[in-house]
């Protein structure tokens, strides 16, 4: 067992997901039922045996504060080590106090790497969906004698222009790193995941940072590709960023399968999130649920089909749900039919037919007019 | 830090014999309740919405699954500094270990654990019925009164009252009698086996009782007789909400099956009365496409394929294919194989049913071994206990719990036992 520990970017704020994140952070959209995204990112964490994890924030965080809270059902509410959350904060000599990037939103923090006793660190996204043990590529790192290992995905199947792509030469090394190219040369996608030694880190940040480096990978890893011994470990089992509405929806979707879903809820260690005291859901002699996802708290009385369902969800007789997603806490009346949404936190459906398409599904938010 | 102005005791050592198989490796307030609770969530969530945060637990039978499932209290917020919830096992002396011997003797032997809150009252509660009760409303009540004891008192019709401690009240509720199942009740107010206590009478009660040699050093057979003979004030509360003692399998499964009522007075969806558990990590719960679910309650982690009809499916259970479930109880963790069949069982936690095997079908017979445990024409089935393809297994049976059966048995009658390896048929 290797003494690690964690790093999550969050606080990118994606035009793509707008509607999801009017009040949220991309992290804390919620997800499969009765998840936020990043509860795989953090479960990765603790399965990985990690207790020792920063999340640097910067977008709409309330809503991810409030989900993680000290930490508690990561059991990382700890003496020693535990979760810590940078926020961005005011200095006097920044001429802006947001975070520039990536790189600067660790350089920021730099003290928190400084005083951990950790020796190795994994940087992590906060916007994908996929199960991992990290432990499992430190070896491969030392064999490698890596500076930093890449965890990447050979993919057909996600968008390869949002995300940052590798050539590899035939021992894996990588010899070039192109970020959200038109053209990509490779189906080899980053997943954002570099794990390499804490103090390795140390001297990254110390090296580049006086020369305005911002982002972790534009400006210090793609820059410097000459200089720094990077290695691709191969990631094979499912892998879904999350970038825009439609990835997003297919990927609640892919939970539809157990092929997938198994994997993702049990592989690798539980997925751990905020718990709260529902009753089991309740199905009515007048529901009938086919091919979804429906979670504790919820009641069922009409049609559920192809879709996903979150907590304390109240679908009543006569109405149809059909290839939608419903968040916590809302109501669907007995005359209304959906088919390809999304119904935000809360919102009373009371009747009418609101339908989208797979390509466009539609959100349907407070501030959504749509009848 | 304010003064402490209630303790609450939860006896929760019982061994709970008739419910069986049920209780078998674990006390009863533990066993499993509605598809993710166990029924000591009921007592404890309505402690913590009652505001009373500082809690004792006594457990002695089998208290392995309550230690785990209560911890810290995390889930009812009782991780906490200066209240919270203890479990209180016994324990040994300088001179000896002891058991508890009596309810009243469990409180005794744990007065250090009241004295360090110092408290105005003692709630004394059984952690093993199922009920949504508001204690602050009992103790307003036990105050207005000026009342030494106050007992909750549910009003039952006479002719059932015989089974139960009678109170006999004055129009006031002031208790002049009380009656441990009398043959020709006199009252139809039965005691629910709660009590307010005031503290200082309560703890000189107590130590009195613990040097009288002839008492059993029981709440309802010794302290409140003491208190009423020495004409103490003690009241009757009268209480009228949903309430159920689910001593036997029969009041067990018609309490879970209560919960498929959508009038349930239990109204477990109510945000402001909500019963907390311990509940693990798991996923929202999977309907295949050849799912048919109909008037039942299924919590989450479960993935169901098969038809599930006026039942309760539990945390992370798998009902395949052709499975059919029906007036049943499925606890957590079951696999339930291909085109079997369950009627009106219990199924406990971890068991494999095989494929097409039959469970509660056939004639109804009379249980060999334990009629008065095992009846009602519900057959019951131990935790991981696993029954291979095929078997019919009948009405009223009872298999034990860690039992493989398979290699060669095609057929459990109705009313037969597999208890302690044995079968026991006619």
């Amino acid at each position: 067992m290797y003494k690690m520990m964690g790093f999550i970017l969050t606080g990118g704020d994606n035009p793509n997901l707008k509607g999801l994140i009017q009040k949220r952070s991309v992290s804390s959209i919620p997800i499969g039922g009765r998840y936020r995204i990043i509860d795989f990112m953090l479960s990765n964490m603790v399965n990985s045996n990690i207790f020792n994890v920063g999340i640097t924030t910067q977008y709409q965080f309330r809503s991810l504060m409030d989900h993680i809270g000290s930490g508690k059902e990561w059991d990382m509410d700890r003496r020693r080590d535990g979760l810590f959350i940078f926020p961005p904060f005011l200095t006097d000599e920044a001429s802006s106090n947001w975070y520039r990037g990536s790189a600067d939103a660790i350089y920021r923090n730099i003290e928190y790497l400084k005083r951990s006793k950790d020796e190795y660190v994994v940087i992590a996204p906060d916007d994908s969906i996929f199960k991992m043990n990290f432990q499992e590529v430190v070896p491969y790192h030392i064999e490698k004698n890596a500076d930093i290992t890449i965890v990447y995905k050979k993919t057909q199947e996600v968008a390869l222009n949002t995300l940052g792509i590798l050539e590899l030469d035939e021992n894996e090394k990588v010899i070039e790193f192109e970020q959200y190219p038109e053209h990509p040369k490779t189906n080899l996608a980053s997943m954002g995941i570099y794990i390499m030694k804490r103090t390795y880190l140390l001297h990254l940040l110390d090296q580049y940072m006086y020369a305005g480096a911002c982002d972790f990978v534009s400006d210090i890893l793609i820059k410097n590709i000459a200089d720094i011994s990077m290695y691709g470990y191969a990631f094979t089992d499912y892998w879904r960023p999350i970038n825009s509405i439609e990835s997003y929806y297919r990927c609640n979707m892919d939970m539809l399968n157990p092929e997938y879903s198994l994997r993702l809820f049990r592989g690798k260690g539980p997925v751990y999130t905020k718990r709260k005291s529902f009753s089991p859901a309740y199905i009515s002699p007048t529901a009938s649920v086919k091919n979804s996802l429906i979670t504790q708290g919820s009641k069922i009385e009409g049609n559920v089909e192809d879709s996903i369902i979150f907590r304390n969800v109240h679908i009543k007789e006569g109405a149809s749900v059909k290839d939608a997603i419903v968040f916590q806490d809302a109501v669907i009346e007995k005359e209304a039919y959906l088919k390809n949404v999304i119904i935000e936190k809360g919102m009373l459906i009371k009747k009418g037919h609101i339908e989208g398409a797979e390509e466009n599904i539609p959100i349907i938010g407070e501030n959504t007019q749509w009848w | 830090m304010l003064k402490v102005q209630t303790v609450a005791m939860i006896l929760a050592g019982g061994k709970g014999s008739r419910l069986g198989v049920l209780s078998k490796n674990n006390a009863k307030p533990g066993v499993p309740f509605g598809g993710g609770y166990r029924i000591i969530d009921f007592t404890i969530s309505n402690c913590v919405n009652s505001d009373i945060e500082h809690i004792g637990v006594l457990t002695q039978y089998k208290p392995r699954i309550l230690n785990s499932h209560i911890g810290v209290g995390k889930a009812w917020d009782l991780d906490r500094y200066y209240a919270g919830i203890s479990i209180l096992p016994p324990y040994m002396t300088e001179n000896e270990g002891k058991w508890y011997i009596g309810t009243a003797d469990a409180v005794t032997q744990n007065l250090d654990f009241i004295d360090k809150y110092a408290p105005e009252y003692v709630l004394v509660l059984s952690g093993d019925h199922i009920y949504k009760m508001d204690y602050s409303k009992m103790i307003e009540f036990h105050k207005r009164k000026g009342s030494q004891l106050t007992i909750a008192v549910q009003q039952v019709p006479i002719e059932e009252a015989s089974r139960f401690g009678v109170m006999n009240a004055d129009e006031q509720y002031k208790i002049y009698e009380f009656e441990e199942k009398p043959k020709e009740p006199k009252s139809d107010l039965i005691s629910m086996g709660i009590y307010v206590f005031n503290y200082r009478l309560l703890k000189k009660y107590l130590l009195e009782d613990a040097e009288n040699e002839a008492s059993a050093h029981d709440f309802g057979k010794n302290i409140i007789p003491k208190m009423l003979a020495d004409n103490q004030d003690i009241y009757a509360y009268p209480f009228k909400g949903y309430w159920k003692d689910v001593g036997t399998i029969s009041s067990y499964l018609e309490a879970n099956m209560d919960l498929l009522n959508p009038d349930n007075p239990l109204k477990m969806h109510d945000e402001m009365w909500k019963i907390y558990s311990t509940a693990i990590p798991t996923h929202a719960t999977y309907y295949g496409k050849s799912s048919h679910v109909s008037n039942s309650l299924i919590a989450d982690g479960a993935m169901v394929y098969g038809t599930v009809k006026n039942s309760i499916i539990s945390t992370a259970a798998l009902i395949e294919e052709g499975a059919v479930i029906e007036n049943s109880i499925i606890m957590d963790n079951c696999h339930i194989q291909k085109n079997a069949s369950i009627q009106k069982s219990i199924v406990c936690s971890g068991v494999k049913i095989g494929e097409n095997a039959k469970i509660g079908v056939g004639d109804n017979k009379k249980n060999i071994l334990q009629p008065h445990i095992y009846n009602n024409e519900i057959t019951v089935i131990g935790v991981d206990t696993s029954i291979g393809n095929d078997i019919r297994i009948g009405k009223n049976v009872m298999i034990d719990t860690k039992i493989a059966l398979n290699n060669g048995i095609k057929e459990i009658d109705s009313g037969e036992c597999i208890f302690k390896g044995v079968r026991y048929n006619v």
